[in-house]
């Protein structure tokens, strides 16, 4: 199920709002798991198995590793997870590249499994990984109640794209008594400024995705579709691909913070305006922020970080950026969206790093966008002789050989059309609208009146953004979100 | 307070926009969309599990929301309006009239009809008394330069069929029409608006008529007639009003489709004008291969026309002057076959399409 979608909207969440909010305490994580399952059903009825595997597994091994603590069997017990993890991850995911792959390298005759992914496998994978390493490390204690962990690794707010939560950020979370919507607001209080702080948050997100979203993705599709290419082509559809993929995913994380709180829970960032970023290094900090820390925690820190020699270091950075491009999709484009990140990074660390510190802030600004660019070319173009279509007809290298025209009638009548929304989209992904609301909030706070009539204000808009948004979704044929398929 | 009111409201509007898609009765069609709507699925265990479940129950619950071409109308606002995009998937509206980008001109599937012609003319056309082609003007066409969009150059179009097949009389259609002889909402032109094209045509085929050959037309109207384009914007705005002429001769006409196999005397269909699309009332729609007699034709006579949908308005008028007309829509059967159908000997001969069929080739049939 999509949450962009009529039936989320106007079906799955009133009837599990009016049902979450009626049962007692202790029966809301029963309520969430049977509501979650249902929300994974509805878009994945034959793979609801793995999940459940997945999740069973994971209890069962996070237990044993408690009872084992501090010897080998726990140790051999954490492999077996990571390994049944890894397992489903590489048989769904990954199979049918590296049979291709082997295929294709010595003239073999594998069969293809003919297995598609599931639904959200990336993401629960790894949930379920950090919980059982967590439980390994002492971090967390393994948790006992079935359905509070099964609650837990299913949560639909962030089951199929993330963010990736972690468990020992959302443990005290588990039991309902600790949640904003009945012990932080007052035992049984309904906590209405953590729920409307939800709803507003949601309602931004659904606007990324089915207003912006959707618009700049038809928009690059149709440029790069084109017969009549041209330079300034290729820059715009890199721009609004690039920009597509920012509001689509921050979109969904803003929508799965926004459901998380209106039930009551606090799930971490995973965005903050990563396009103001002057660094690549800056850029990563604010982009898929949980996706990072995963990484960071699980694969870089224990194969020593930054700790050892220069070459152990870049061992390390190499590694991570090739497995999070790797992650993002079982195609080489992917690996090379990795490296690409893992060697700029370095270079970053080692060399252009200092001189970039000390450049104006435009510079640094331009730099980091002009490498974006060409990274998000590599990560929306999974054949690679399209790839190099794309990226050298950024600089005017017609595939045909010869020099494409600078721009054209089409290029220009589309760039006209969609001028207003790509403008819109470049404001929006500043914190300027914010840093503007919050200074109106201000502003407005002073007075009663004011503040009224600002708070009126929010509820018209929020009230015409759903219905413009099922206006977009109604239009719409089926359209999931693109970090689904990761 | 605020907060209160905000969560109030999300949840009221949420739980209303359910209760009121339950309580509304399913509709079976729409006719702005011209198209069929999802009904319900069966829910049962095969559904389940094949995986397809949830889709087919969005799509389900997509096509039978409440006041669905009302949100329609609402998205296509706010693209033009708030968004100030120029077009809303490659639709656009001037004034009252709604109009479909067709850009680039591909100069290859241009090239690919001219060669089907080239084929049909070596295979079949050699005894033919004459033959001619001719394009029909998309009406973006008659709009000021400033207002058109992305859209085909006529004249380009024509430079290049009459460079591809110079052994073909070249008919020109564009100065014989205007805008206003096409609806507003449908890419179509008018019927009545045609006497004027039909008598080029038969001026092109040396076919003598009298001037009075259009006495006795009645006009028949049919309100409102939504478009093609009606749905794909939005529906919003007003149909349009399909006229159709009737006339003592062409009531006794008689029509054979090949398709149906049968024998009948309706050149208009009038229970098509209830269905998804009115546009069939003419001829019945689409169909391979139509044979129009008309037993009042004094000599033996033959028109046959290489055709797409624009020539099902047209023909009746056109078989006023032939004795017989032969309709060919090559988008439905192959050419190949043609000759155990159609005597070509001693009969006009005419290519007659829309500028959006030359240039895409690929909507003819290849065998």
């Amino acid at each position: 199920m999509l949450f962009s979608s009529v039936s989320f909207l106007y079906y799955y969440l009133p009837i599990l709002l009016i049902v979450y909010f009626i049962v007692p305490n202790r029966y809301k994580n029963a309520v969430l798991l049977i509501f979650s399952l249902f929300f994974y059903f509805f878009g994945e009825s034959v793979y609801i198995s793995i999940l459940l595997i997945s999740t069973v597994a994971d209890y069962l091994h996070g237990l044993g590793i408690e009872a084992y603590r501090g010897t080998k069997v726990a140790k051999a017990i954490l492999v077996s997870s990571v390994l049944i993890n890894l397992g489903l991850l590489m048989l769904f995911k990954y199979s049918a590249f590296f049979v291709q792959n082997i295929n294709a390298l010595f003239h073999a005759q594998l069969p293809l499994l003919g297995l598609t992914l599931p639904l959200g496998i990336s993401f629960y994978t790894f949930q379920t990984m950090s919980y059982t390493i967590d439980v390994y490390r002492g971090e967390v204690k393994a948790q006992r109640n079935f359905i509070d962990f099964a609650a837990y690794v299913t949560m639909f707010p962030q089951l199929v794209a993330g963010p990736i939560v972690r468990y020992c950020d959302i443990e005290p979370q588990l039991r309902a008594d600790n949640r904003h919507n009945s012990g932080a607001a007052g035992a049984g209080r309904f906590d209405f400024d953590g729920f409307a702080w939800g709803v507003g948050r949601f309602m931004a997100g659904l606007g990324k995705k089915v207003i912006l979203a959707n618009s700049l993705g038809e928009l690059s599709k149709l440029l790069y579709a084109s017969a009549e290419p041209s330079v300034l082509l290729y820059w715009t559809a890199m721009a609004a691909f690039s920009l597509q993929i920012y509001f689509d995913f921050s979109g969904y994380s803003d929508m799965a913070v926004g459901l998380g709180r209106m039930l009551g829970f606090s799930f971490l960032e995973n965005f903050n305006y990563p396009f103001i970023a002057d660094s690549l290094t800056e850029f990563w900090r604010r982009w898929h922020i949980s996706l990072g820390g995963w990484f960071r925690d699980y694969v870089y820190i224990p194969l020593g970080g930054s700790r050892g020699g220069l070459i152990l270091r870049l061992r390390n950075i190499l590694c991570v950026w090739m497995l999070t491009g790797f992650w993002h999709g079982a195609c080489w484009n992917y690996v090379l969206w990795g490296l690409y990140f893992g060697v700029l990074l370095m270079l970053e660390k080692l060399f252009v790093g200092r001189a970039l510190s000390r450049a104006p802030k435009l510079l640094r600004h331009f730099y980091t966008l002009l490498l974006l660019s060409f990274s998000f070319v590599i990560f929306g173009t999974e054949e690679l002789p399209l790839l190099g279509m794309r990226l050298f007809g950024m600089f005017g290298f017609s595939a045909q050989g010869g020099a494409l025209p600078l721009f054209n009638e089409f290029t220009f009548y589309h760039l006209k059309s969609s001028a207003w929304l790509l403008l819109l989209c470049v404001v929006l992904a500043t914190p300027l609208p914010m840093k503007g609301y919050q200074a109106l909030q201000g502003l407005c706070g002073r007075y009663r009146l004011s503040a009224v009539l600002l708070s009126a204000a929010e509820l018209v808009l929020m009230l015409l953004l759903l219905i413009v948004c099922t206006a977009y979704i109604v239009d719409s044929s089926f359209n999931p979100f693109l970090y689904f398929r990761f | 307070m605020k907060n209160k009111v905000m969560t109030v409201v999300f949840f009221g509007v949420l739980a209303a926009g359910m209760v009121v898609n339950l309580v509304t009765p399913d509709r079976s069609i729409s006719r702005a969309e011209r198209r069929e709507l999802a009904q319900a699925p069966q829910i049962d265990r095969e559904l389940l599990l094949s995986g397809e479940g949830g889709q087919r129950i969005e799509e389900y619950l997509l096509d039978q929301f409440w006041q669905r071409e009302l949100f329609r109308g609402i998205k296509v606002g706010f693209d033009r309006f708030a968004l100030q995009k120029s077009d809303s998937g490659g639709l656009y509206r001037v004034g009252d009239y709604l109009f479909q980008m067709e850009y680039p001109l591909k100069e290859e599937s241009i090239t690919k009809v001219a060669d089907k012609i080239k084929s049909i003319e070596q295979l079949y056309l050699a005894e033919c008394r004459s033959k001619a082609i001719a394009v029909i003007p998309d009406k973006s066409h008659y709009l000021p330069p400033e207002d058109a969009h992305l859209s085909l150059s006529y004249q380009a179009m024509e430079q290049l069929l009459r460079k591809e097949l110079p052994e073909m009389e070249y008919l020109p259609l564009e100065g014989l029409l205007q805008l206003s002889d096409y609806y507003r909402t449908d890419l179509h032109w008018k019927q009545e608006e045609l006497p004027a094209v039909a008598e080029a045509i038969w001026t092109q085929f040396e076919r003598s008529f009298d001037a009075g050959i259009w006495e006795g037309l009645q006009a028949n109207t049919y309100q409102p007639f939504y478009g093609a384009y009606y749905g794909q914007m939005g529906g919003m705005g007003d149909g349009d009003t399909l006229t159709w002429l009737t006339h003592p001769v062409i009531e006794k006409m008689q029509i054979t489709d090949f398709d149906q196999m049968k024998k009948h005397t309706a050149i208009y269909d009038e229970q098509k004008l209830t269905s998804v699309d009115a546009y069939e009332l003419f001829l019945s729609g689409n169909s391979p291969l139509i044979v129009i007699d008309n037993p009042a034709c004094a000599d033996e006579s033959r028109l046959i026309v290489f055709r797409d949908s624009f020539a099902s308005p047209l023909a009746p008028l056109l078989a006023l002057n032939y004795s017989q007309v032969v309709l060919v829509d090559l988008r439905f059967m192959g050419y190949e076959v043609l000759g155990q159908f159609v005597d070509f000997t001693q009969s006009d001969v005419l290519f007659l399409y829309s500028q959006p069929v030359y240039n895409n080739a690929d909507m003819l049939r290849k065998r």
